[in-house]
């Protein structure tokens, strides 16, 4: 059973990553097409520092036994991060985006999340009846 | 509208990261949960949903499975040797447990801070402009202000539904836990999303 | 023993690390991960696209409180 307080925490969690994604900037269209048509370095230096201080802390945090998420190159690493960059440039979301959006109130979110909806649910499907590929996921 | 500026946006990233992994005792990601969610839609559940033992508990069932498979003596025998990665049993010993997939509530209340957060957000910057689309003059601009501009949502969020599956993992996921901790995987898959939404973005420059 | 072969998935398997809990539990390190990993119930099921149960042993047995 979830205790209060680990439901508390997680809901923190997802305050905390909300407004961490709306002020950088990766929920608004404009801002990401930006980051994608070079017009705007800003958030991929965001992330670039971002992915270095990870980095850095994951490091320390394994010196001391920590264990990390492993992954490993699998059958859909690339076709899938074709497909999530299409779509990513299309709708200017990822599925932690759509929800922040959400919030936001920029409704047209709905559709976005909508459309993941109905492609990861195809996907599922599609993984049962026909592509014996590894399942993955992120959670460790 | 004033975003943050790349170092303090960068930390501030880092920064959420490393406290969700404190709270909620995993690392972030989203495609997952979406995946869990979905699974228990289709009606899929899962053996091992309850499992709960305690470390203790576990290197007990785990003493007994391995006694009914070899017998005491080759236990034995290999208690005796030292076994080969016997030097990194100590660190792990103490925390070691089975962690269960996450429990499909706690990825709906984690979904729920997300709305929370966006909407708090803009209270913040005291910017809460409604729209049925989206916020963008550039996003408008490329596909139009009615019901056209729904279109690129749909599409593009089912190929994010299906690639986020495929790839086993979104920009949190692989952008920046994966790429963090060095993973090759990650690493291809976000060269993928990158490359291929830069040239997506630039098509739709040129095309629209 | 050092040239063997061995399983492409013990860098994410919980149950690879959980071996490390005491010495005795390297039996199985020894005739599955690091030896025959083929029989593996675990490597199995990945690679017909499944997620094994977490509580899952190399031979198919499930572990919980009673043991098994």
């Amino acid at each position: 059973m979830i205790g209060p307080m680990r439901a508390l925490g997680v809901f923190a969690a997802g305050i905390l990553f909300a407004m961490a994604l709306s002020r950088t900037g990766f929920t608004s269209w404009d801002e990401v097409h930006g980051m994608f048509s070079f017009s705007d370095l800003r958030l991929t230096l965001t992330f670039g520092v971002s992915v270095t201080i990870l980095a850095i802390a994951f490091f320390i945090a394994k010196k001391k036994g920590a264990r990390l998420p492993t992954r490993e190159i699998h059958k859909g690493s690339i076709l899938g991060g074709v497909l999530f960059g299409l779509g990513w440039a299309l709708s200017g979301a990822c599925p932690s985006i759509a929800l922040v959006q959400l919030g936001e109130a920029q409704f047209g979110a709905l559709w976005t999340f909508a459309g993941i909806f109905a492609g990861n649910w195809a996907y599922s499907v599609a993984q049962d009846r026909w592509l014996k590929w590894p399942r993955v996921s992120c959670d460790d | 509208m004033e975003y943050l500026n790349f170092v303090v946006g960068g930390a501030a990233l880092a920064a959420v990261v490393l406290s969700h992994w404190f709270l909620a005792g995993r690392l972030p990601a989203m495609s997952g949960r979406y995946s869990t969610l979905i699974d228990r839609l289709r009606g899929k559940k899962r053996t091992d949903d309850d499992f709960d033992l305690s470390p203790e508990e576990l290197l007990e069932a785990m003493k007994e499975l391995t006694m009914e498979e070899f017998g005491q003596d080759a236990m034995d025998a290999m208690d005796a040797e030292g076994a080969p990665d016997a030097s990194s049993g100590g660190a792990v010993a103490a925390t070691a447990t089975l962690t269960a997939p996450e429990a499909p509530s706690l990825g709906l209340i984690y979904m729920g801070g997300m709305v929370a957060g966006g909407f708090l957000s803009a209270l913040m910057v005291g910017a809460v402009t409604p729209t049925m689309t989206l916020n963008g003059v550039r996003f408008h601009e490329l596909f139009g202000s009615g019901m056209t501009s729904v279109i690129p949502l749909v599409v593009g969020g089912f190929f994010v539904g299906i690639g986020t599956r495929m790839a086993g993992g979104c920009t949190t996921g692989h952008g920046l836990c994966g790429m963090g901790a060095l993973q090759l995987g990650s690493l291809v898959t976000t060269m993928s999303f990158f490359g291929v939404g830069i040239a997506t973005a630039l098509l739709l420059g040129v095309v629209l | 023993m050092s040239d063997a072969k061995i399983c492409p998935h013990t860098l994410s398997c919980q149950m690879y690390e959980l071996f490390q809990l005491q010495g005795a539990l390297n039996v199985w390190k020894m005739n599955y991960c690091r030896g025959d990993y083929g029989r593996c119930a675990r490597y199995k099921m990945s690679e017909v696209g499944g997620s094994p149960p977490v509580n899952l042993m190399p031979n198919g047995k499930l572990l919980n409180r009673q043991g098994g």
